[in-house]
């Protein structure tokens, strides 16, 4: 058997490793989503007329761990995953549930739970841009860090 | 009664080779299913990784196909089925031809309609305590558990194929031995996906596609050619097998015929044949085709069932 092909192989993976661990940012995020939020200053957040506040309170958090202004766009839920697939904000917050029948056409980030006064707590996400893998990690690891702080 | 199809018996050098090779296949059989959980896994939506999974999912059938078909084939002949069950070779090579020739085709189009809708797979990341892992470093993994290995047991199994004779064998080591060219595409696929680049990963899921799609159209081909009787040919299937001839040979050797003509077909590993003998002499005697007849079956395992027929100008 030829050995040589097998080494060229470990070789390949243990530079692609390197690379990929050594990048800065990666993954990345097609459209520059956490990027531009960083380099403008603005979190533009889509969000429905009657969200809970500790849903616009952890948005806040969000905001301020990125150093950005909230910049919110208030409309029905249709019409915000719309300006999100046409990049026009960056985040939607609705009391989203897991199983949306949106979840084909965005991400969704982790869910994380909201207490709601005389009814049972619920677990809501965020919806994000498909596709935008910086992004939803960014959101992600703040979402693990609040639940666990 | 002699004429009746016999079972297969390897030759005793051959047994210890099938014995490996089935060993081999049980590997392969649970090595796949293996592969196909953890591709399944860590899958997320990108269409690489689909594609990937579904190669593995049915990667199970090729070895399952073998192990099913060598034991079928090995039964006796009997009055419904006097020609025995070789054929359950060539049946399965059918299937798993066709299943991997549709798989072939739906990921390429899945793929397109991916590229066409520009839809941008998200690779979330996953949390183990506190630390977060991109699910895309997962996925390298297990395209790498999917991948090497595969090629591994493909170069091991392609030698065993060559000495049994075996089409499915052959047809499995092969799309085994490549597999490490999928494997790494889709790693590339990935770190497209890394890098932003959005398309990279429903690119190689249709580049892997296309390759599917040769594989069950060249191994299709080869099963349709065998049910239609075609002359046997090589494992690689360009040329035929030399084993015709030197059959034409060792009976143009007896001093009583003077001509020979031959039709095989290849019934999973072994031939069946008939050989037309034109004879020299007024009469023949029945020792004398017999003779011929066991010189031709001791000759080569896979000359297994051969009717002579004698004729006079």
């Amino acid at each position: 058997m030829d050995n040589t092909i097998y080494y060229k192989i470990i070789d390949i993976t243990f530079i692609i490793f390197v690379l990929t661990g050594c990048h800065a940012s990666f993954p990345n995020d097609p459209n520059n989503t956490l990027d531009n939020i960083i380099k403008t200053k603005t979190l533009k957040i889509g969000i429905c007329h009657s969200i809970p506040y500790q849903e616009k309170e952890l948005l806040g958090q969000l905001a301020r761990t990125l150093n950005a202004k909230m910049v919110l766009v208030m409309d029905n839920q249709e019409n915000l995953y719309r300006s999100l697939e046409q990049h026009q904000i960056n985040i939607v917050s609705c009391s989203i549930q897991e199983d949306t029948p949106w979840n084909k056409r965005l991400s969704l980030t982790k869910s994380f739970l909201i207490k709601r006064p005389s009814q049972a707590d619920r677990q809501y996400v965020f919806a994000v841009q498909q596709g935008e893998n910086r992004w939803l990690s960014y959101v992600n690891d703040f979402i693990h860090n609040w639940k666990s702080s | 009664m002699e004429h009746i199809t016999k079972t297969v018996e390897y030759p005793k050098k051959l047994k210890k080779t099938h014995t490996r090779a089935r060993t081999y296949e049980w590997i392969s059989f649970f090595y796949m299913i293996s592969a196909a959980l953890i591709s399944y896994s860590v899958m997320a939506n990108s269409q690489t990784m689909k594609t990937i999974w579904l190669e593995d999912t049915l990667g199970i059938i090729p070895p399952l196909s073998f192990l099913i078909a060598s034991h079928i084939a090995k039964k006796r002949a009997s009055a419904n089925f006097p020609y025995g069950f070789h054929r359950a070779i060539g049946l399965a090579f059918v299937i798993s031809a066709t299943a991997l020739l549709i798989l072939g085709i739906y990921l390429f189009v899945d793929g397109m309609f991916v590229l066409i809708k520009q839809e941008h797979p998200d690779i979330p990341t996953i949390y183990i305590g506190d630390h977060s892992i991109w699910l895309g470093f997962l996925m390298i993994l297990a395209l790498l558990w999917s991948s090497v290995p595969s090629t591994v047991l493909g170069h091991v199994k392609i030698k065993l194929a060559e000495e049994l004779y075996d089409k499915i064998l052959y047809a499995d080591s092969k799309m085994n031995k490549a597999s490490w060219m999928s494997g790494f595409a889709s790693i590339l696929g990935i770190i497209g996906i890394g890098f932003g680049l959005w398309w990279a990963d429903a690119s190689v899921g249709i580049l892997i596609s296309l390759s599917i799609i040769n594989d069950g159209y060249h191994n299709l081909k080869q099963a349709i050619l065998d049910l239609l009787d075609e002359i046997p040919k090589t494992l690689t299937g360009d040329k035929t097998d030399p084993l015709i001839d030197e059959v034409k040979n060792i009976a143009l050797q007896e001093p009583w015929i003077s001509d020979v003509q031959l039709r095989f077909r290849d019934e999973g590993h072994v031939f069946f044949g008939d050989i037309f003998v034109k004879i020299k002499g007024p009469t023949l005697s029945v020792e004398k085709l017999t003779q011929l007849r066991n010189k031709l079956q001791n000759f080569h395992w896979r000359l297994h069932d051969i009717i002579i027929t004698p004729y006079r100008s």
